[in-house]
C-alpha cells in the first residue's frame, strides 16, 4: 500500500503538499470564473435587448460582480496557482515548509477579502464596479476585502521568492529555471504596482468610507489607481507569455527559441509596463499635455517586448515544424499539433493578441484615444486580450496542469471536449469583440445599461452590432461550462496515471548575462522610472489639489 | 545574447514604426493643436450651483460663429437640457461635476472626455453638418447611468 | 534538484545549430504580416480621428 501512494507521487509532477496548494488556488479561481460568467452572459442578454433583469438585480450590480470575479479574483488566483506550480516544478518537484507556509496564508487571506467583497456586491452595497472611482462609495467592508485580496496575494509572493532564494542559495553560480525567473519577474512586478492601489484603498478610501475623512483627493485617487491599473494587465499577461516561452514549446516537441531574450523580454515588461498609467486617463482634465505625451512614450516602449515575444513564438514554431519534416516559406506551418488543446488553446490567445496588441497602441496614442475612450471599443480590446489571450492561455495550461496535479490523465475524450471548449470560446469571443469594436467607433458607451437615448436613431442603429454581441456572450457562457464541467473531470474522475508537465528546455546550453538576474539593479531602474514619471505629477496633485469631494451614493 | 538577423531587422522596423506614431502624434497635437483635452482650471465640486457661470448653464454667443457652452453634468442628466446652434457655429464646451465622474461624448466627433468633481473640463468643436447630435455620459455614474443624456441641434 | 543546465548536458544535438542561423524565412514574413495589421489599423483611426476633429 505504502508502496502503491510512493509511486503515484512520483508519478505526479510535483509532490502532494505543493499540488494540493496550486490546485486550491486554481479551483476558486474557476468558481469565481464560473460565477462572472453567469452574470456576463446576463450583461449581454440585457445589452442585446433580449431579457430584463428581475427588479432585485440590478445592471450594474452584475457587472460589478463580472468585473471583480473575473478581472481581480479568477487572475489572480489562477496566476498564484499556476506560478507555484511551476516554481516547485522546476526547482526539484516540491515547495520547502514556509514557501507553503506563505503559499496557505496568502490563500486564507484572499478567500476572506474576496468573500467580504463578494457579500457586498451581492448586497447591492458596492455597485461601483471594479475600478471603484471615487466619490462613488461603496461599503467599507467592501475596500477592506479587496484590500485583504491584494494582501494575501502580496503573501503568496513572499513564497515565490523565498523558495527562489533558497535555490539560488543551493546552486550558486548557475542561472536560475526560466520558469522561476519569469515567475519572480512578475511578481516583482505585481508588488511594485499594488503598493500604489493599496496606498489609495488604505489612506483615502476606507478613512473616508468610513467617515473619518469628510472628503477625498479625486484626481490622486484616479492617479493611483491607474499607477496600478496597467501593470495589473501585466500581471495578467505575463504568466500567459510564461505558458508561451516555457511550456507552449515543450508542448509542440520543440525548444525554448532564446533564454536571455526571453529574460530580456520579460525585464523590459517589468520596466515599461508601471510608469505609463496616465495613457489611461488622457481624456481628463487636470494632467498637462506634456505629461501625458510622456507616459505615452513609455507606453509605446513596452510594446517592443511583445514584438520580441512575437518573434519568438513564430521562431518556435518554425524551427519545430522544419525539423517535422515542413518545407517553403509557411509549410512548418501544418506540422503543429492542430489536434493537441494544449498548444490549440493558447495558439488562438496568441491569435487574439494580434488585434488586441494593435488596438492597444492605437487606444494608448495620446489624441487618438477620443476616437474610443470609454466607448464600448475597449470593453471588447480587453476581451480579446485577456479574454482571449490571456484566458485561452490558462484553459490551455489548465487542461494539463489540473491532472498533472492530481495525478490522472487527460483523456482523448476530454483532449476532444476541449478542443470543441476552445473552438465556441474563440467564436463567441470573436463575434462579440467585433461587434464591439464596430459599436464602440461609432460612439457607444461601454458600462451602460440597454438604452435607447430616448429614441435617438444614432443609438437604434447599434440594436444590431448589440444582439451579436448577446449571442457571441451565449457561445462564451456554452463555452464556460463546458469548461468547468471538463476540469471538474479532470480534477475527480478522469483516470489515474502521468501527465507531463511541460517545461521547455533550450536546445544547447546558451550563455546568460549575469546582469539579467541582478535584481538591486533592476528594482533601481524601475524605481528612478517611477520617480521620474510620477514624481512631479503626484506632488502637483497633492499640492495644488481640487477641493474634495464628499462621498455618494448613486445606485 | 545572440539576435538572429531576422530578429534584429523586425526590432528595428517596429521601433521604427512605434518612432513613426510617436512622431505623427507629437506634431499633431503640439503643432497643430489637437491635443488631448488637459484644463486645468479647479473649482469646487460642493459650490457648483451658485459659482459663475456654472449657476446658469447654458450657451452664450462669444464670436460671431463662437459660442461658449457652460455646462454641468449630473446623476443623471446635463444643464442645458437642450441646446441649438446655428450650422458652423463652433462651440466651447466647459463642463463640471456637482456629484461623482461622468463622461460627455458627441459621437461622430471628437468631443470625448472626463468630466471630474473639482475640475472644469474644455474641449472645443465647430459643427459643419446639421442634424441633432447625441450627448452622452460615457462613464458609469449610478443606476440611471444609461439615461444620462442630451442633445445639441445645429441647423 | 533538477536544473536546466543539468538536462541541457543531457541533450546530445550538434553545437554548430545556433539558433542565429536557423532558417527563419517563415517566422519574418509572419511577423512582418503582424506589423502590416499594427500599421494599418493605427493609420485607419488616426484618419477616422482627422476626419472627426
Amino acid at each position: 500500500m505504502n508502496i502503491l501512494q510512493k509511486d503515484q507521487t512520483k508519478a505526479a509532477a510535483v509532490d502532494r503538499s505543493a499540488a494540493r496548494l496550486s490546485l486550491a488556488y486554481v479551483w476558486v479561481a474557476y468558481i469565481a470564473f464560473g460565477v462572472a460568467a453567469i452574470a456576463g452572459m446576463l450583461q449581454g442578454m440585457v445589452r442585446g435587448g433580449i431579457i430584463e433583469l428581475p427588479s432585485w438585480m440590478n445592471y450594474y450590480q452584475i457587472l460589478t460582480a463580472h468585473g471583480v470575479l473575473m478581472a481581480l479574483i479568477f487572475t489572480t488566483f489562477f496566476i498564484i496557482g499556476f506560478l507555484y506550480s511551476g516554481v516547485a516544478k522546476t526547482t526539484g518537484g516540491t515547495l520547502h515548509g514556509s514557501a507553503l507556509g506563505w503559499g496557505w496564508s496568502g490563500w486564507i487571506l484572499m478567500v476572506v477579502g474576496t468573500a467580504m467583497a463578494g457579500t457586498m456586491i451581492i448586497l447591492n452595497e458596492a455597485s461601483v464596479l471594479y475600478t471603484f472611482y471615487a466619490p462613488l462609495k461603496a461599503s467599507p467592508i467592501f475596500y477592506i476585502g479587496t484590500a485583504l485580496v491584494v494582501v494575501g496575494s502580496w503573501l503568496a509572493g513572499f513564497g515565490i521568492f523565498s523558495r527562489y532564494r533558497k535555490w539560488r542559495r543551493l546552486n550558486k553560480g548557475q542561472n536560475s529555471p526560466l520558469f522561476l525567473y519569469m515567475s519572480v519577474t512578475t511578481y516583482i512586478l505585481w508588488m511594485v504596482a499594488t503598493i500604489p492601489v493599496a496606498v489609495e484603498v488604505v489612506f483615502q478610501l476606507i478613512p473616508w468610507s468610513l467617515g473619518w475623512t469628510p472628503t477625498i483627493n479625486i484626481m490622486l485617487s484616479r492617479t493611483l489607481f491607474w499607477f496600478f491599473g496597467h501593470p495589473l494587465v501585466y500581471f495578467w499577461l505575463l504568466p500567459a507569455y510564461i505558458a508561451w516561452y516555457v511550456c507552449v514549446p515543450r508542448v509542440i516537441g520543440g525548444h525554448i527559441f532564446s533564454d536571455s531574450l526571453s529574460r530580456l523580454a520579460f525585464i523590459c515588461l517589468l520596466l515599461f509596463s508601471i510608469p505609463v498609467g496616465f495613457h489611461h486617463q488622457l481624456m481628463e482634465p487636470g494632467i498637462s499635455e506634456g505629461w501625458k505625451m510622456i507616459h505615452v512614450i513609455l507606453t509605446l516602449i513596452v510594446v517592443i517586448p511583445s514584438l520580441m515575444t512575437a518573434f519568438s513564438m513564430f521562431a518556435i514554431f518554425e524551427t519545430t515544424g522544419r525539423k517535422k519534416g515542413g518545407v517553403g516559406l509557411f509549410g512548418w506551418f501544418k506540422k503543429l499539433p492542430w489536434t493537441d488543446v494544449r498548444f490549440f488553446a493558447p495558439f488562438m490567445g496568441m491569435l487574439f493578441f494580434i488585434p488586441g496588441g494593435a488596438g492597444g497602441i492605437i487606444n494608448a496614442s495620446n489624441q487618438l484615444n477620443a476616437v474610443v475612450h470609454n466607448t464600448i471599443w475597449v470593453t471588447g480590446h480587453f476581451h480579446i486580450t485577456i479574454g482571449g489571450a490571456v484566458a485561452l492561455t490558462f484553459f490551455g495550461v489548465s487542461f494539463w496542469l489540473v491532472p498533472a496535479l492530481t495525478g490522472r490523465k487527460l483523456t482523448p475524450t476530454a483532449n476532444r471536449m476541449g478542443m470543441v471548449q476552445t473552438v465556441f470560446w474563440s467564436v463567441g469571443m470573436f463575434l462579440m469583440s467585433a461587434a464591439m469594436h464596430a459599436m464602440g467607433l461609432q460612439g457607444a458607451p461601454r458600462r451602460t445599461d440597454y438604452t435607447t437615448y430616448m429614441d435617438h436613431p444614432l443609438a437604434l442603429s447599434w440594436m444590431d452590432y448589440q444582439r451579436v454581441m448577446a449571442f457571441g456572450g451565449g457561445l462564451l457562457f456554452v463555452a464556460a461550462v463546458l469548461l468547468i464541467l471538463i476540469l471538474f473531470y479532470l480534477t475527480f474522475m478522469a483516470p489515474k496515471g502521468h501527465e507531463e508537465y511541460p517545461i521547455a528546455e533550450t536546445e544547447e546550453a546558451q550563455p546568460v548575462p549575469r546582469i539579467l538576474e541582478r535584481w538591486t539593479v533592476w528594482v533601481g531602474v524601475l524605481a528612478v522610472l517611477i520617480v521620474l514619471a510620477y514624481g512631479y505629477p503626484i506632488m502637483e496633485q497633492i499640492q495644488h489639489q481640487a477641493p474634495g469631494s464628499p462621498p455618494f451614493r448613486t445606485w | 545574447m545572440h539576435l538572429h538577423r531576422y530578429e534584429k531587422i523586425w526590432l528595428i522596423l517596429g521601433a521604427g514604426g512605434l518612432a513613426l506614431f510617436i512622431l505623427l502624434l507629437c506634431i499633431n497635437a503640439f503643432a497643430m493643436g489637437m491635443a488631448p483635452p488637459s484644463n486645468m482650471t479647479m473649482i469646487d465640486p460642493t459650490k457648483v450651483t451658485e459659482t459663475p457661470p456654472f449657476d446658469n448653464p447654458g450657451l452664450t454667443k462669444v464670436g460671431d460663429q463662437e459660442y461658449d457652452a457652460y455646462m454641468t453634468a449630473f446623476a443623471f442628466g446635463f444643464a442645458p437640457n437642450k441646446m441649438e446652434v446655428p450650422l458652423g457655429a463652433k462651440v466651447n464646451f466647459h463642463v463640471t461635476s456637482p456629484d461623482v465622474i461622468h463622461g460627455f461624448q458627441i459621437p461622430g466627433t471628437n468631443v470625448n472626455f472626463m468630466v471630474l468633481p473639482g475640475h472644469i473640463s474644455s474641449a472645443t468643436y465647430t459643427f459643419d453638418e446639421p442634424g441633432e447630435y447625441l450627448i452622452l455620459c460615457n462613464e458609469y455614474c449610478g443606476a440611471g447611468h444609461q439615461v444620462m443624456a442630451t442633445t445639441i441641434i445645429v441647423k | 534538484m533538477e536544473t536546466q543546465r543539468n538536462t541541457q548536458t543531457e541533450t546530445k544535438k550538434s553545437p554548430q545549430t545556433q539558433p542565429h542561423q536557423e532558417n527563419l524565412k517563415g517566422t519574418f514574413a509572419a511577423v512582418i504580416i503582424v506589423g502590416l495589421i499594427i500599421l494599418l489599423s493605427w493609420f485607419g483611426i488616426f484618419g477616422l480621428f482627422l476626419e472627426r476633429a
